[in-house]
């Protein structure tokens, strides 16, 4: 959860609304903030402020009547804890939980994710190392690594990392949307074309990785890059056609424009030039800047 | 005295009262039985709980089973992907991965872990353990037979055809007797059967205290354990026949007619 981008959270819908302004949150009764750190433990969205608030305000008002819930919370609160960067508390529950859990590798990781945010680097790995020394499967214990090496700015320790760990588990998509990210933070586009293929593979109808396939591709630059970008574009505007995708509205402008840079008569081009123009005339009452470009 | 019980029984069922069974019959065999069955559950659960050891998954058997996935994926979704892309893929995988044998030395191909199924010592051993799980409900079988035998227990509230007279009143010599009497050895197979909704109320759905629901996943499991080779040619075989339909390419077609 820490490397990678949630992929299922872009694309699904959480069941209850979960509340977005710090406001709201002081009304929130206690059942509600039951509902709110399930619905998160459930459908996984990254949102530690929440999580923290609900978790302490259950913690602090009505602990002995959660039962056996209240471990499953004191681990999402440590998670918050470590990202709203309240390092002693989320101590506190490394020990609550230890204490419960005494030979738990769950409860190591978090030990070590917590040295992870003090900066301990050394002391993390080991204790990662050691989980994987009894568990050398353990798919959450690699992902940290590759997060520590990260961290520590070592882009190529951490790409060989998640290679050494791809040649085994070869279906984690997680995997390969944090390598894709690596690869294009090192500028290496073909082989992060590659790993996104992946993704496309694994989710034909994800309209966000038919987006970050399209972007590659117009970077990649060249005709041929260009044209595919332009297709991929399509189709991603095709699978999300609110203004949540505008991105892939305003890339599809662009690559048509760098197209017809190099061809102006490609009447296909043309074409899709005129329905994007008008496409993003039509938004503008939603995306007044994108459409300001125009001009 | 078995026999005057009988005369009496037999004398009240021609007058159709029904019976009337001695109520010391549920106090000592209609609850004994089921009290011991149920104990043999939990026995068997928690017997199997603390003879669980942590499960071991070799690299090698996931790292195949992955590919295996892998590929699989790969060929559904071919459509999605641009023709270099396929190209490149299928290449990789018919050549690197699955590998043909040059030879005709078997072992030539992808070493395939030894899977359980085909390693001698474990299967003598998963034998035994299935064997194991077998013998209590024998001897229990024995033991109702023996001590709770001649006699009719209870009668099932619902009606049966006469076929099952000679499977339900085993050790009853009455000819005419209503099928709904039956058998203590009938009462245990109902305890046997009806205990396990009971036990997935008591220990969780996923409990060890059902043999044949334990038998019937262990097959499904050899099942599945294939030899990883037989799998990999013909992963191999699919490959080479894929053809690949780019859905992509009238994408931009279809959203300029579509709006």
């Amino acid at each position: 959860k820490f490397v990678s981008v949630n992929l299922n959270s872009m694309s699904s819908t959480c069941q209850t609304k979960l509340p977005d302004d710090p406001k709201e949150w002081e009304q929130l009764t206690r059942q509600q903030c039951i509902e709110i750190l399930r619905e998160i433990r459930v459908n996984p969205v990254r949102k530690p402020a929440l999580v923290y608030f609900c978790g302490l305000k259950l913690l602090n008002e009505s602990a002995s009547s959660l039962g056996s819930e209240i471990w499953a919370i004191y681990e999402q609160l440590t998670i918050a804890a470590i990202d709203t960067h309240e390092l002693e508390n989320a101590a506190y529950f490394v020990l609550k939980l230890r204490s419960r859990f005494p030979h738990s590798q769950r409860v190591e990781r978090l030990r070590a994710m917590i040295k992870e945010a003090e900066g301990n680097f050394e002391q993390a790995l080991r204790i990662y190392r050691k989980i994987l020394r009894e568990t050398p499967c353990d798919r959450a214990a690699h992902h940290r690594i590759v997060a520590v090496e990260k961290a520590r700015g070592n882009r190529q320790g951490a790409i060989e990392l998640l290679h050494e760990y791809l040649k085994v588990n070869q279906t984690d998509e997680d995997s390969y949307y944090e390598l894709m990210d690596l690869y294009i933070a090192e500028g290496n586009m073909r082989k992060a074309a590659y790993c996104c293929e992946e993704l496309i593979l694994h989710e034909p109808h994800n309209y966000y990785t038919m987006l970050k396939y399209a972007e590659i591709l117009y970077t990649l630059g060249g005709s041929d890059s260009l044209k595919l970008a332009r297709k991929y574009y399509c189709n991603s505007v095709r699978l999300n056609e609110s203004t949540a995708n505008i991105r892939a509205v305003y890339g599809l402008w662009q690559t048509c424009k760098a197209i017809k840079a190099n061809q102006n008569n490609d009447k296909e081009n043309n074409e899709v030039l005129a329905w994007v123009e008008k496409r993003l005339k039509a938004l503008q009452p939603q995306a007044p800047d994108v459409a300001a470009m125009l001009k | 005295a078995d026999c005057r019980m009988m005369m009496m029984m037999t004398t009240m069922l021609l007058y159709g009262e029904g019976m009337v069974l001695d109520p010391r019959i549920r106090d000592w065999v209609l609850i004994p039985i089921f009290v011991v069955k149920l104990m043999d559950g939990l026995v068997r659960q928690f017997i199997s709980v603390m003879l669980k050891s942590k499960k071991r998954t070799s690299k090698d058997a996931t790292a195949q089973q992955n590919t295996l996935r892998r590929s699989g994926v790969f060929r559904a979704s071919s459509q999605f992907v641009p023709d270099g892309a396929f190209a490149m893929r299928r290449k990789y995988y018919t050549t690197k991965v699955f590998k043909a044998p040059e030879t005709s030395d078997e072992n030539a191909g992808p070493q395939a872990p030894q899977m359980p199924m085909q390693d001698p010592f474990v299967m003598v051993d998963m034998m035994k353990q299935n064997l194991a799980m077998f013998v209590p409900n024998i001897v229990f079988m024995g033991w109702v037979s023996y001590f709770f035998a001649g006699f009719v227990l209870m009668r099932l509230p619902f009606g049966l055809s006469d076929a099952f007279k000679s499977m339900f009143q085993r050790g009853i010599g009455l000819q005419s007797l209503d099928v709904r009497y039956v058998s203590s050895l009938s009462w245990f197979f109902i305890c046997v059967f009806g205990l396990r909704g009971l036990f997935s109320v008591l220990l969780g759905s996923n409990n060890n205290s059902d043999e044949t629901k334990i038998m019937r996943q262990q097959m499904a499991a050899g099942g599945m354990q294939q030899d990883a080779t037989k799998q990999f040619a013909a992963e191999r075989t699919e490959l080479e026949i894929a053809q690949h339909k780019y859905v992509i390419d009238q994408c931009e077609q279809r959203l300029v007619d579509q709006y």
